[in-house]
């Protein structure tokens, strides 16, 4: 019962938050309540073992299970550690909205079930009120749902290696859109709420849903895994550069931020097309990094991108350490594992990556800048996020035993 | 059977192709959730087609009453939408006959004229209820194909359903205020 609990919890304190909007205390106690319940479903449900009590058999794999455990401990530290001006409520609503979602992407039988499920996500993330217009916001995601249905749709026939071909690309563009990575990156406002811009589908929702399509698309690419590795790696690489450099040279703190996600998900990317158990490990440490690092020092960072507050102080350089992933935080093993994992495929694919590596320096300085003098809660949400990523950088093979690896 | 559903739902997609206002969107996703339903139905899939056929009509009496009033039906500048259906159609054809096969040909030309047909209107459009409406189409005919049994069908029902209940979005607030 594991699965249903772990997607009808986080649901209804959803719900419970929305509906009691008026009352704000009661409405974070019964969806903080809720939330947590839907946690511990997760957490006591045993990977890969399928449970059938509503009809339909539901199963949450090593990783997807790892990755939403990630994901509500990023959203356990948000909402005890709001940001400055952050509404918790309106923080746990979204984001146990997000997770049940995200749980029943994981727990899909199918694929094409799973993309019924994100259709429902964007369509509500749409029905937010942000800055940009809706078609603006709409768009892009929905450009997603309609590529991986068409991936859905051509694994339903057989037909000449094109046809798998066709399957392989339909599935690597839909994932792109849909987190909204390059060539797909949505449009983004500074200024407008997170929760309705595109940052949760690249550093919230994005990581249960690129495990969900890879893990999937083994079972729908049958004589076309080369094609879909490649392009995998292509489109990670050209992430990785394209999205270090605009996080230098762009002219706004805020799309330098966004663009340091996209450079975190080329490297993910690289590691699911390596398929070797170091490169998935490695996407994995990633994800991990992302949601439990990368996402609440932005969020923690947005109060001085508004002030255009910028300092020089040891917690800066830190800060920038650990974004740019080095030793002894999370994104050290991940680089590592990702090395020895190209290494093993193609040796000078791995030369490409190291010396890519070095990218993330300068604009990881100028991030670290931007958390400005951090102070009261703020500044315990960073120093928790920094340990976070230290003990992940330290000991990352119970996280890879998590996931099954 | 499903050659005749496969006719109807790309009539269906492209009437909302053609469509601006909700009475038209109502009328195509009507086609659609019909023609999804006879797809359904030809599989052997009895209930999953009236549960289809059901979530489908209850989403385009939802979208007959949200949206741009009227029917909007081919209005001047259309022209390059209705060439787009026709070749969407073409091409889809010689697909399903002569490039594929698994399942019928009926089956492979409906879905893919359809997601074909309402992703290009994802991207040409900017009015929400065209938006919304497309995506629940898409919606249908992932109920068809994604092969989970009555519970994907029941699915995609409430999610056609539920999407075309959706309010129409709150207008952006402009800088500074």
């Amino acid at each position: 019962m594991e699965p249903e609990l772990a997607i009808a919890l986080p649901a209804a304190g959803a719900a419970c938050a929305a509906a009691l909007k008026p009352r704000p205390r009661l409405a974070f106690a019964a969806g903080a309540v809720l939330g947590a319940a839907g946690l511990v479903a997760v957490i006591s449900s045993r990977a890969d073992l399928s449970s059938d009590q509503l009809g339909i058999t539901l199963t949450l794999s090593p990783a997807s299970r790892a990755i939403l455990i990630a994901a509500s401990a990023a959203l356990a530290i948000l909402v005890a550690l709001p940001p400055p001006r952050a509404d918790r409520s309106n923080l746990l609503r979204w984001g146990l909205g997000g997770l049940a979602g995200m749980t029943a992407m994981a727990a899909a039988p199918t694929l094409g079930l799973a993309v019924m499920i994100l259709l429902l996500l964007v369509v509500l993330q749409g029905s937010g009120t942000g800055r940009r217009a809706y078609a603006n916001r709409f768009r892009a995601p929905a450009l997603a749902i309609g590529l991986l249905a068409l991936a859905v749709a051509l694994a339903a026939m057989q037909g000449p290696s094109w046809l798998s071909r066709l399957l392989v690309l339909c599935l690597v563009a839909g994932l792109a859109a849909a987190l909204g990575v390059l060539p797909y990156i949505h449009e983004f406002d500074p200024d407008e709420l997170t929760s309705a811009s595109p940052i949760p589908w690249l550093a919230f929702v994005g990581p249960v849903l690129a495990v969900v399509v890879v893990g999937r698309a083994g079972e729908m690419i049958e004589g076309a895994e080369d094609a879909f590795g490649a392009l995998l790696i292509g489109l990670g690489i050209t992430n990785i550069l394209v999205a270090t450099l605009a996080s230098w040279r762009t002219s706004s703190d805020a799309e330098a931020w966004r663009y340091s996600f996209i450079a975190d998900w080329g490297l993910a990317l690289c590691g699911f097309g390596l398929v070797v158990p170091d490169g998935v490990g490695a996407a994995l440490l990633v994800f991990y990094s992302i949601l439990l690092g990368r996402l609440p020092l932005y969020l923690w960072s947005r109060q001085s991108l508004r002030e255009k507050a910028q300092t020089d102080r040891p917690i800066n350089f830190i800060v920038a350490a650990a974004l740019a992933g080095s030793a002894p935080f999370a994104g050290f093993p991940a680089r590592i594992l990702l090395l020895r994992a190209a290494t093993a495929m193609y040796w000078p694919l791995a030369l490409v990556l190291a010396l890519s590596f070095l990218l993330w320096l300068p604009g990881s300085l100028r991030l670290g800048r931007t958390i400005g003098a951090p102070s009261g809660r703020q500044l315990i949400g960073v120093a928790v996020a920094l340990a976070v990523s230290v003990v992940f950088g330290l000991f990352p093979r119970p996280l890879l035993g998590l996931a099954g690896l | 059977m499903s050659e005749v559903a496969a006719f109807v739902a790309w009539l269906g997609a492209a009437v909302i192709v053609l469509a601006d206002s909700r009475r038209g969107l109502a009328a195509g996703l009507a086609i659609l959730a019909a023609a999804a339903g006879a797809i359904a139905w030809s599989q052997g899939e009895q209930g999953g087609a009236i549960v289809l056929l059901a979530g489908g009509v209850l989403g385009s009496a939802l979208r007959f009453t949200i949206g741009p009033d009227g029917w909007g039906l081919m209005q001047p500048g259309s022209t390059p939408r209705l060439l787009f259906t026709v070749i969407v159609a073409l091409v889809a054809l010689w697909v399903a006959l002569a490039a594929t096969s698994g399942g019928s040909a009926g089956f492979r030309f409906a879905v893919l004229t359809v997601v074909v047909l309402l992703v290009g209107r994802l991207l040409e459009a900017a009015e929400p209820a065209v938006m919304l409406t497309a995506i629940a189409g898409v919606a249908l005919v992932l109920g068809i194909v994604s092969g989970g049994g009555i519970v994907s069908y029941a699915v995609a029902a409430l999610v056609t359903a539920g999407v075309s209940a959706m309010p129409m979005p709150a207008t952006p607030r402009t800088r500074g205020t």
